[in-house]
């Protein structure tokens, strides 16, 4: 039969339809490169010092949060200051909290993960206590992630994916960006390997999209990974709760232009980037993927600037 | 003891009676037959004792006996017979012996997933086996999704969830890795289109298992069919065992055909009323079956004006869920005496039995009529079905040959693996799933030749880790279950979609001025813009429906089998198809009431064709007798268009037909095609069930009392001649000449 393939259109971007056929013609000559790599040294000037919360302040700010203890909210811990009562150690006698202390102060020793859990019990994402877990890392285990992508969707492909981490005091980024449909399995592979020497994302929405998007992909091409394991400090959440009522919109750019004071030059918007990938992959014109590679660092850098920022918001000692 | 013959006599007496009742037929009653052979651990025993089962009926027992044997089996025996109860100790059994396995029940809608739920719930606490089972859907929370992808046992899910989520598998892996049983229930639901897409959704599902290294087993229970187990193996790419004596028992049921055109002053809907509140008041509890929502409304409406001491109520989908729940209770507990329904409560929602079903309107499937008859008959009491037909070829055929009725075993079901649109839709869903090795991705279809466009369009991609999916839009998102591809047109009131349909669809449905149904609600298309794919409705109160009036023109492009008959030959191929929209009329009643013209391109499609090429010896024949051979050619087509979806289980639109007293070869044709882009597979069914075909349509012709052609034999509704020229007698001598 006669097959009608105009229903096929459907399954390409309006922006892909032309050309598809060239593009074929020209990936099967000329696409020797899978993957561009292109790194990065940052100069964050005055932010690259600002050290991360350190342990004691975490201790400190564990000891007089009272709403770790079940059945305490915001309300009763205010109540529990009225009454002169500043630590979970003045409620060591108490008969009916006494238990509960003990049990918070063997969760403290435990370390981490046990924290991390009662954490996740007990607060919301965008807590100040789930920021200051930044205190069990050094600067140097944090690995700074931001993809960018064909579609929102992870049934599509991953176009660069953007690291950004410190290293002998310096902020470097490096971006991964697939040159082909080959180039997505390689630059997958190369991330695992940039992530073995790290321990926790910061990421800006990087739960619901950036690292499942990189997990489905990564077990779509059967590439093993353990994402799961590291901890992502995504600053949506903190932003939100940080920043509430100074701006409607909690997108990186918004808060580069409201909350950095950070103006990005000659920036394209995420919208744009499948456009600059097309024209690159029809014309195989290396100077379209720069926009999408620039974009991509000004993203991870304000992703930098927004943890010193909540950091010097949150943790004045 | 309230008797049923009483009941019926005493009828004859009120005033809305005129003779209508044509024939009662006495069903006999059936005991039960239980099979008293098969063990069951002590856990199952204490199940059963629960449910105050002490023995299982031999349809129940063989079907456990085959899944206990690793045999993917179907199970298609009556509504009410138990079928619940066999996937139940299936899976029962495995979480007994097995910890951690798993158990995926797939149902057509979500209503009844929820009822299954309860089932489930109640067999943990009596059988005292734990395990986890949830509801999986478009309406489940997110942290619940994912609460249930980690420790559920047994997920209940349907189709179109399932379309959604099988690119997530990483996250089922547990799940999917484990997984024992496929559950299928009501499988006849997937059938045509929606069928077909599920097929494929199925293929998907069994590429991710067979990557997780998982066999499960598919248990299928489907209506009656003709065709049980060449259709469970089409839907599931399996081998199957069928299960189709049913020891389950039922009381004497009494079918009662009405036929409403014996009082023309009052509709069929009126008389409904009527039946269903004398009924009530003599402590009958009754459930009446009609057509649309708007029908329930107003035949509730109708009878609560009338009778103000019995409270009639309503049922349908739309209705808030918790208002739909506790009229089911209130059914079961006997307290609601009367209710109108849509084919809303046909599934298996659990109402208990009744003593009086009203089938008003041929619900368009022998098994759905007899879902609709089942909910009658409580514990073996006598029970009494009303059938009134309305007034068209096949379903006043029907109340003329109540054996086709009694014939459970008469409609074939029917899916395509070859329409193009949607295996080239699913393909691409199933390599953004998982990247193919393979050109055959489907381990029973050949997919090679669409691989090949797919790669040429740019949407798939050889690379050293298999083929992958490089289209830039996610492929689940277009593909709709409901659909076979092509060009789509979206519904729209003031820019909001109500519904997504195909292009071929539109120009019968919803062309500007037409009446469009949706969920039993009206809408009036203001215009149908086919350069946006946008048809502007607006939600409108009417007591009038819309029909199109078109021409068409068929043109054979391959000829794949045929065989040669006494004065015919008979082919099945493919053809492309040119219709073309002159006007639609609007009847109100019956009665057609204006006449509008369209101006619309024609509409052309390729599709599946079964057709007739009749010997020049037959016209010579019918001229000879003086009868008009373009007439009798043309009445014979719609007849056999007519009768065609009681074979291929299909509504009467899904199917197109053709006459050509002198087509390219100067021979006579008729042609009947599937009115899709690259159909669905029932003219290929309706070639392999032709000669069936044939002889119940000269019956059905014959039979009809009219004397030159009405719409219950020869006239077709949506005949853009206006049925003309029509010969009825000619078209009698003409099927005949054809045996």
């Amino acid at each position: 039969m006669d097959f009608d393939s105009d229903f096929l259109k459907k399954f390409h971007n309006p922006e892909n339809k032309k050309n598809h056929t060239e593009q074929n013609k020209k990936n099967i000559d000329t696409d020797k490169n899978k993957m561009l790599i292109n790194e990065f040294n940052i100069d964050l000037g005055e932010h690259l010092l600002h050290p991360l919360p350190d342990k004691d302040y975490f201790i400190s700010c564990y000891k007089k949060c009272f709403e770790l203890i079940y059945g305490v909210r915001e309300k009763k811990a205010k109540k529990f200051n009225e009454q002169n009562i500043k630590s979970l150690e003045d409620l060591s006698n108490d008969i009916k909290y006494s238990g509960f202390v003990k049990n918070l102060f063997k969760i403290l020793d435990d370390g981490f993960h046990e924290i991390k859990k009662i954490f996740g019990r007990r607060f919301s994402s965008s807590h100040k206590m789930a920021f200051l877990l930044l205190s069990f890392f050094k600067k140097e285990d944090l690995l700074f992630l931001d993809i960018e992508t064909m579609t929102l969707f992870p049934e599509t492909q991953i176009i660069t994916i953007g690291c950004g981490f410190f290293q002998n005091n310096n902020f470097k980024t490096i971006h991964l960006t697939a040159l082909n449909e080959e180039g997505e399995y390689e630059i997958l592979n190369e991330f695992k390997k940039l992530l073995e020497t790290k321990k926790a994302f910061v990421t800006f929405n990087g739960k619901s999209f950036d690292v499942p998007f990189i997990d489905m992909r990564m077990s779509y091409y059967n590439i093993e990974n353990n994402l799961n394991i590291y901890h992502n400090f995504d600053l949506l959440f903190f932003t939100k709760k940080a920043f509430k009522g100074l701006q409607k919109s909690f997108t990186l750019k918004e808060i580069d232009k409201n909350i950095l004071k950070k103006y990005r030059k000659n920036d394209i918007s995420g919208d744009d980037v499948f456009y600059y990938y097309n024209k690159y992959k029809i014309t195989k014109n290396m100077n379209f993927l720069k926009p999408i590679i620039n974009h991509n660092k000004e993203d991870i850098l304000s992703i930098a600037l927004l943890l010193h920022k909540l950091i010097s918001v949150w943790c004045k000692n | 003891m309230k008797n049923i013959e009483t009941l019926l006599n005493k009828l004859k007496k009120e005033n809305f009676y005129k003779n209508q009742i044509k024939e009662i037929i006495k069903i006999p009653d059936k005991k039960p037959e239980f099979d008293t052979n098969i063990n069951f651990s002590k856990n199952t025993l204490k199940y059963l004792k629960g449910l105050k089962i002490e023995n299982l009926y031999i349809h129940q027992a063989e079907a456990i006996k085959y899944i206990r044997d690793g045999k993917n089996t179907v199970i298609t025996t009556p509504t009410a017979s138990g079928k619940t109860l066999i996937f139940n100790i299936a899976i029962l059994e495995e979480l007994e012996k097995n910890f951690g396995v798993k158990g995926l029940f797939i149902y057509p809608a979500k209503a009844l997933a929820n009822d299954q739920l309860n089932g489930l719930n109640q067999m943990k606490k009596l059988s005292g086996i734990e395990f986890t089972a949830g509801i999986y859907d478009g309406d489940t929370p997110s942290d619940k999704k994912k609460y249930l992808r980690e420790n559920a046992d047994i997920i209940l899910t349907n189709p179109y969830e399932l379309h959604q989520i099988l690119s997530y598998h990483s996250k089922w892996k547990k799940f999917f890795k484990n997984l024992k049983y496929v559950v299928l229930d009501e499988a006849h639901r997937y059938r045509g289109i929606f069928g077909s897409n599920v097929a494929f959704v199925l293929r998907r599902l069994k590429r991710i298992l067979k990557y997780y290294n998982s066999n499960p087993l598919f248990i299928l229970s489907t209506a009656s069919l003709a065709n049980p187990l060449e259709f469970a193996e089409k839907l599931t790419g399996e081998k199957f065992i069928c299960v189709e004596n049913s020891g389950s028992p039922s009381g004497i049921k009494y079918l009662c055909l009405w036929d409403a055109s014996q009082l023309p002053e009052k509709s069929v809907h009126t008389q409904t009323k009527d039946i269903l509140l004398y009924t009530t008041k003599n402590s009958f509890q009754t459930l009446a079956f009609t057509t649309s929502r708007r029908l329930a409304e107003l035949i509730r409406m109708w009878a609560n004006k009338e009778e103000k001491n019995i409270e009639i109520l309503s049922y349908r989908a739309g209705y808030e869920p918790s208002i739909r729940r506790e009229i089911e209770k209130k059914l079961k507990e006997g307290i609601i005496k009367g209710l109108v329904s849509t084919n809303a409560l046909e599934l298996g929602i659990d109402i208990g039995q009744l003593d009086v079903i009203i089938i008003s309107g041929y619900p368009g499937t022998i098994s759905s009529f007899w879902q609709q008859a089942g909910r009658a008959g409580r514990k073996m009491q006598p029970s009494l079905i009303f059938f009134l037909p309305y007034e068209d070829a096949m379903q006043k055929y029907l109340i003329k040959n109540p054996e086709i009725l009694l014939n459970k075993k008469f409609e074939n079901a029917i899916i395509s693996l070859e329409n193009k649109n949607i295996l080239s839709g699913h393909l691409l869903c199933s390599i953004s799933e998982l990247p193919a090795i393979d050109k055959n991705i489907f381990s029973d279809i050949d997919t090679s030749e669409i691989l090949n466009i797919v790669i040429d369009k740019g949407l798939v991609k050889k690379t050293s880790h298999g083929f992958i999916y490089t289209g830039s839009e996610r492929p689940q998102n277009i593909v709709s279950l409901d659909n076979a591809g092509g060009k789509n047109i979206k519904i729209k009131i003031d820019g909001k979609l109500l519904e997504e349909i195909s292009i071929t669809r539109a120009y019968r449905e919803a062309h500007s001025g037409s009446i469009y149904l949706y969920n039993g609600e009206t809408y009036f298309i203001k215009e149908l813009d086919l350069n946006e794919g946008i048809a502007h409705a607006e939600k409108k109160d009417v007591d009038y429906f819309t029909e199109p009036l078109k021409n068409e023109e068929v043109k054979i492009t391959n000829i794949i089998k045929s065989k040669k008959f006494k004065s015919f030959e008979l082919f099945f191929g493919n053809v492309s198809v040119t219709e073309y929209y002159k006007g639609f009329k609007a009847k109100k009643y019956g009665e057609v009431i204006f006449y509008e013209d369209l101006q619309m391109p024609p509409l052309h499609f390729n599709t599946q064709s079964v057709w007739v090429k009749l010997d020049d010896e037959i016209k010579e024949n019918i001229e000879k007798l003086k009868l008009d051979f373009d007439g009798a050619l043309h009445a014979a087509e719609h007849a056999l268009i007519a009768l065609s979806p009681l074979f291929a289980m299909c509504d009467p639109n899904d199917l197109g037909g053709l006459s050509y007293p002198v087509y390219e070869d100067g021979s006579p044709f008729i042609f009947l095609y599937d009115a899709y882009e690259g159909g669905i597979g029932l003219s290929e069914k309706l070639y392999d069930i032709f000669y069936n075909l044939l002889s119940e349509t000269i019956e059905m012709v014959k039979k009809c009392e009219c004397e030159s052609g009405c719409p219950s034999c020869v006239y077709a509704h949506n005949c853009g001649n206006n049925n003309n020229p029509i010969d009825k007698a000619g078209a009698v001598v003409l099927m005949e000449k054809m045996k």
